[in-house]
């Protein structure tokens, strides 16, 4: 085989414009393919970034229309249009600790349990309601309560701070209230540290506050039959978009009595994930095989341009497979090379253009070539190479010597 | 081997190429036997078939109908890997437009036809160096065939095809492309395997070639081989 190889090295020397050409070819396609590749794993990482959790939080409480369920309470305040709320509707209350339970379904990332009340003012009569929350739980309280983002002025309660609260910035804009007034709630008053504006996220509330002082408040306004560890909504955040109907049948297995509200558009978030992998697929195989069907065309005008040579080779005696092996060798040489250099244009270019930049991604801006894609860049060419130079190989190996010497 | 001494016999050979759904028939039935040892000319006219039937008897070509045998093996009955083989062991083949590789040198010229023989690198090198140094082409055995002469290159052609002290030895013209000097040299290094070593050397030539230089010339005429005596006023 060293033979082989020596006379393919030597005929790739000697023949150095086409053996030129041949390489740019593979470093052109490997470079492409690797520059593509990387770039659409980073386009889809990036979206998978912002598209999984698109969406992917749900609030669930039981319904005051429906039969209170057997580990469903129902309590009511004694003043009139006051009461547990969720969603615009009245709601019975759920054991708190059925949000460790919903924590720990597969496909829940994230569950925490929440108090939504609404409180009539005693001064001016005037509704507004309370959303106790855990000060301490940044995820399933973040998406679909409230976050550190959404403030406005002031600032987000420290997660173990009690006896403050947060108002809605519309809330806040009607009561000209702000970062330190005080407002009254059930009879006591409490600092404003900070107005927020959650958008709509589906735990909205006009005052936010730590869960355990919206606990005490309402117990005022319940009298003889205090809450005892309990809430009327639970806040989940789920694993990932493509698993939000997994997550909502679960949580629903779990409690028949709750009712979801969620998001719509975790739908075509889970959508577009699915075809930015598709057509990343897709495009990889693409730019392979025209990696191929180019070095293919290269070998086959290579060899046609040699027909000559081919036939004194087997005029002297190189039987079919001699010729096959050493075109072969020239071809996967050629392919080796050229895949080589293509990786390494691959990653200059990957490391000067702003990719990261480009794509506008928070967070995403540098760009990781991975070993496995340029190993995949020298297998794709090495493959090309082999393809490329067994086709025109074995053609120009069936032909009769005299044939190819006659007819040029 | 044949006991009688012959080395090649070819029986009722035909051959017919179609052109554009026409066909030719280029040889009629040629009958040939050639010793060991012994020197037969053909020649004939331009287009005769000369070349054609050189390539038949090297085995670069299947006959329409008919046999070639070679030391009394029919080249019909053997596989392309098998006929092969007996090109790279038992024939050489000096042809009429040299046909060297442009891309080797001299001596990888030579020694292509010693690669896949089993050869070692070294001996043949050796060998290339050694035949080459012998027609004269000692300082010119790393150049590429275009920048030798003609005359040059045609040495290089037939020390390729004595690389493998073939048994048979076919050349097509080989003095056609030289002066009578060069000429000269050529036929000795011919007729040198003949008779240093028995082999048998056909030679295709439409004049160039010496005929006294040969034990026997055929005449090739409307595709078959004739005693030159029996071709006519034009042969």
């Amino acid at each position: 085989m060293g033979d082989v190889w020596d006379c393919a090295w030597r005929e790739l020397r000697r023949r150095r414009g086409r053996t030129a050409a041949n390489v740019l070819g593979y470093l052109l396609a490997v470079a492409t393919a690797v520059v593509v590749i990387t770039a659409l794993r980073f386009s889809t990482q990036a979206a998978a970034r912002v598209l999984d959790s698109t969406g992917t939080h749900f609030v669930a409480f039981a319904p005051a229309v429906l039969p209170a369920c057997a580990e469903c309470s129902v309590k009511t305040p004694e003043e009139k249009g006051e009461g547990f709320v969720a969603c615009g509707v009245s709601t019975h209350l759920v054991p708190v600790d059925l949000a460790g339970k919903v924590k720990q379904l597969p496909a829940v990332a994230d569950a925490s349990p929440y108090l939504c009340f609404r409180f009539k003012d005693p001064g001016d009569g005037h509704s507004f309601t309370v959303g106790g929350f855990d000060p301490r739980n940044t995820t399933a309280v973040g998406t679909t309560c409230c976050a550190a983002t959404d403030i406005v002025s002031g600032r987000f309660p420290r997660p173990e701070e009690q006896g403050v609260v947060l108002l809605e910035e519309a809330y806040a804009r009607l009561r000209h209230a702000g970062p330190g007034d005080r407002v009254a709630i059930a009879g006591a008053t409490f600092p404003v540290v900070g107005v927020v504006n959650p958008g709509i996220r589906p735990a909205k509330a006009d005052i936010y506050m730590p869960f355990r002082d919206a606990e005490e408040a309402i117990n005022r306004r319940l009298g003889a039959t205090p809450l005892r560890g309990e809430a009327n909504v639970l806040l989940v955040e789920v694993a990932s978009a493509k698993v939000q109907d997994e997550a909502i049948r679960a949580v629903r297995r779990l409690h028949p009595g709750l009712v979801v509200s969620s998001y719509a558009c975790y739908r075509p978030a889970a959508q577009v994930m699915g075809m930015n992998e598709g057509a990343a697929w897709l495009l990889t195989i693409i730019v392979a095989v025209a990696a191929v069907a180019l070095s293919l065309k290269s070998q086959l005008a290579a060899v046609l341009e040699r027909r000559r040579e081919i036939g004194i080779l087997k005029a002297i005696g190189w039987t079919d497979g001699n010729i096959v092996s050493q075109l072969l060798a020239e071809s996967v040489l050629q392919a080796a090379l050229g895949g080589l250099l293509g990786c390494a244009l691959a990653a200059a270019f990957l490391g000067l253009a702003p990719v990261g930049a480009l794509s506008g991604v928070e967070g995403a801006a540098r760009v990781a070539l991975s070993p496995v894609v340029m190993f995949a860049g020298v297998l794709l060419a090495l493959l090309g190479g082999v393809v490329a130079g067994a086709i025109p190989a074995l053609r120009a190996a069936r032909q009769r010597p005299a044939e190819a010497l006659r007819s040029i | 081997m044949p006991s009688d001494g012959i080395l090649l016999q070819c029986t009722d050979l035909r051959k017919t190429f179609t052109l554009r759904e026409r066909e030719i028939r280029v040889l009629d039935g040629v009958n040939l036997s050639v010793a060991r040892g012994e020197t037969v000319v053909i020649t004939g006219r331009t287009g005769a078939g000369k070349s054609t039937l050189l390539a038949l008897l090297g085995g670069l070509d299947r006959p329409t109908a008919g046999t070639v045998a070679l030391g009394g093996r029919n080249m019909e009955a053997l596989s392309n890997e098998e006929l092969a083989q007996l090109r790279r062991t038992q024939i050489g083949i000096v042809f009429q437009s040299h046909n060297l590789l442009p891309s080797w040198t001299a001596r990888e010229n030579v020694e292509a036809a010693l690669l896949h023989t089993g050869t070692p690198a070294a001996r043949r090198r050796e060998r290339a160096k050694a035949l080459l140094s012998e027609l004269g082409l000692g300082d010119r055995m790393e150049r590429l065939p275009a920048e030798l002469s003609v005359g040059q290159q045609q040495l290089v052609a037939i020390a390729r095809a004595l690389a493998n002290e073939p048994a048979l030895l076919l050349a097509d013209e080989p003095t056609g492309d030289v002066d009578p000097e060069s000429a000269q040299e050529i036929i000795r290094l011919l007729a040198s395997p003949v008779k240093e070593r028995g082999a048998a050397l056909v030679v295709a030539t439409h004049g160039a070639f010496p005929l006294d230089a040969a034990d026997r010339v055929l005449y090739l005429k409307d595709g078959a081989l004739v005693p030159p005596e029996a071709a006519g006023p034009r042969g």
